[in-house]
């Protein structure tokens, strides 16, 4: 098998449901044809194009793919819209980034359980430590789909090779915890070494399998695992200018105390107060824990996040209301089809709770 | 034979058309899409003037159950909904890189993706 389909699969959070679902989508309400805009508009219009996620959970890694190859346009002053695929961050490639709690069982439940906040996860890392991360020219999802028959397949084919593979690795770790020595050679020479090898067509040295059984994390194990090694060399990376120049913002954040001035506001307000003021310096944000579900709870089934670049107020016979302009992953054609991305503001920020970090930006570093 | 290539041509370039880029064995390879009463369609599918093929069948038949990941991180519904029509989700991209969901069939054809859906799911 190859091992681009299974670093796919490793960034792979959907199998098939039997539950018929409601149909709508809920949250992302366009404005209407007729609605007309009243007063300043702020736009950030230098943005990479429009990607799509496909089936998977990793609108996440795209949120940050945006935010990220957009900060490099504004640093150097560059067309984002006209960007190669080797300028823009690969989401699947941030996806790594995003460490969160564990799971315990397959790699659906792994992946998908990092919700809430993992964008601002993903940017910490790349602009605090890392500094690069691969390309869209290494690692992109249509090619990774040409190979796998799409997602669906991958996950049917793969599901008993992952969980075996957690196996591995949690084993690994029991045995290492009263003999690494012990625990490192047997993983270097045996049936578990060449199960893996054999079956995940991965392409590693003993050694750098070791390694990666002796990362921290089952997702760091993975990413080490099977991201093509191709991507890990510097000619396919993307350089983030701004790592150590600009900081990870999130709202709200409850380790911080709410100022006195944020008190009299409702949360909608500050949330959109922080939205003008981070637009208003040409930066996107990132808008995470939306719940598409049509009643919003703590135990929301589906989860979604993608990019604010827009605010404008708009009017029609009836009432004015804010809206803001979303670049979404899924695909261009829902952005054509759905106002250019305009929504109903209220009605999409409601929709996070307030949970912490929901909104997440960069700024510049004082 | 004259007769139909000339037909054939004149009334598949009625309709607009664009050109997007399909990754496949290792390569991109353009694929002409063809505008045909706003739904976007592989210009294969049109024959005679006509759309015939599965996407256009599938297009025009009743909606089917509408499945969803059972992990709480949405997916591109659109996309998802490829799979319940019997079709794979393919990305395909324009010369600028923007990224379009295509299901694409058995018999080769495809269809927008977010066409389908909302054909199929209209908004309330």
């Amino acid at each position: 098998m190859n091992k681009s389909l299974f670093f796919f699969a490793l960034t792979l959070t959907v199998a098939i449901a039997a539950n018929a679902n409601d149909d709508q989508l809920y949250g992302l309400k366009p404005i209407g044809s007729k609605d007309i805009p009243k007063g300043e508009e702020q736009l950030v219009n230098n943005l990479p194009p429009v990607m799509s996620q496909d089936t998977l959970g990793i609108c996440f890694g795209f949120a940050a793919s945006t935010i990220l190859t957009a900060e490099n346009c504004r640093a150097k002053g560059t067309d984002c819209s006209s960007l190669p695929p080797s300028q823009i961050f690969s989401p699947i490639g941030l996806v790594r980034f995003a460490e969160g709690s564990e799971t315990t069982n397959s790699s659906a439940q792994h992946v998908g359980s990092n919700i809430g906040g993992s964008t601002s996860l993903v940017l910490q890392k790349v602009a605090y430590s890392a500094g690069r991360a691969p390309s869209e020219q290494c690692l992109s999802l249509d090619k990774i789909l040409d190979k796998v028959g799409g997602a669906k397949d991958a996950n049917h084919m793969q599901e008993a090779l992952w969980d075996r593979l957690k196996s591995y690795y949690d084993q690994y770790h029991e045995k290492a915890k009263s003999c690494p020595t012990c625990a490192s050679e047997m993983w270097a020479a045996g049936k578990e070494k060449n199960d893996i090898t054999e079956n995940f067509d991965i392409n590693k040295t003993n050694d750098e399998i070791v390694r990666a059984f002796a990362q921290d994390s089952y997702r760091e194990f993975l990413g080490q695992l099977f991201l093509p090694v191709e991507c890990n060399k510097l000619s396919a990376m993307v350089n983030f200018d701004g790592k150590n120049k600009v900081n990870v913002e999130v709202y709200p954040d409850s380790s911080k105390p709410i100022s006195d001035e944020d008190k009299k506001k409702t949360k909608y307000q500050v949330a959109i107060d922080k939205i003008h003021e981070v637009l208003k310096q040409k930066r996107p944000l990132a808008l995470n824990n939306i719940c598409l579900d049509q009643k919003v709870s703590n135990n929301c089934g589906n989860v979604h996040s993608l990019v604010i670049a827009g605010y404008r107020n708009v009017c029609n016979p009836s009432r004015c209301y804010d809206a803001v302009k979303v670049v979404n992953s899924w695909g261009q054609s829902w952005q054509d089809q759905n106002s250019q991305g305009w929504v109903d503001a209220k009605e999409l920020l409601d929709r996070t709770q307030y949970q912490d970090a929901s909104l997440v930006w960069l700024s510049d570093r004082k | 034979m004259k007769s139909f290539l000339l037909i054939s041509l004149f009334s598949t370039s009625a309709f607009a058309q664009t050109s997007l880029k399909l990754f496949e064995n290792e390569k991109y390879k353009d694929i002409k899409i063809t505008e045909f009463q706003k739904v976007h369609l592989g210009s294969d599918c049109i024959k005679s003037g006509k759309p015939n093929c599965q996407a256009w069948a599938t297009y025009s038949g009743k909606p089917k159950e509408n499945t969803k990941a059972n992990t709480p991180l949405a997916g591109d519904p659109a996309a998802h909904y490829c799979w319940d029509v019997g079709a794979k989700n393919r990305i395909l991209k324009s010369s600028d890189n923007k990224e379009y969901d295509y299901c694409i069939f058995d018999d080769g054809s495809m269809i927008d993706a977010w066409d389908l859906y909302y054909k199929h799911f209209p908004r309330k």
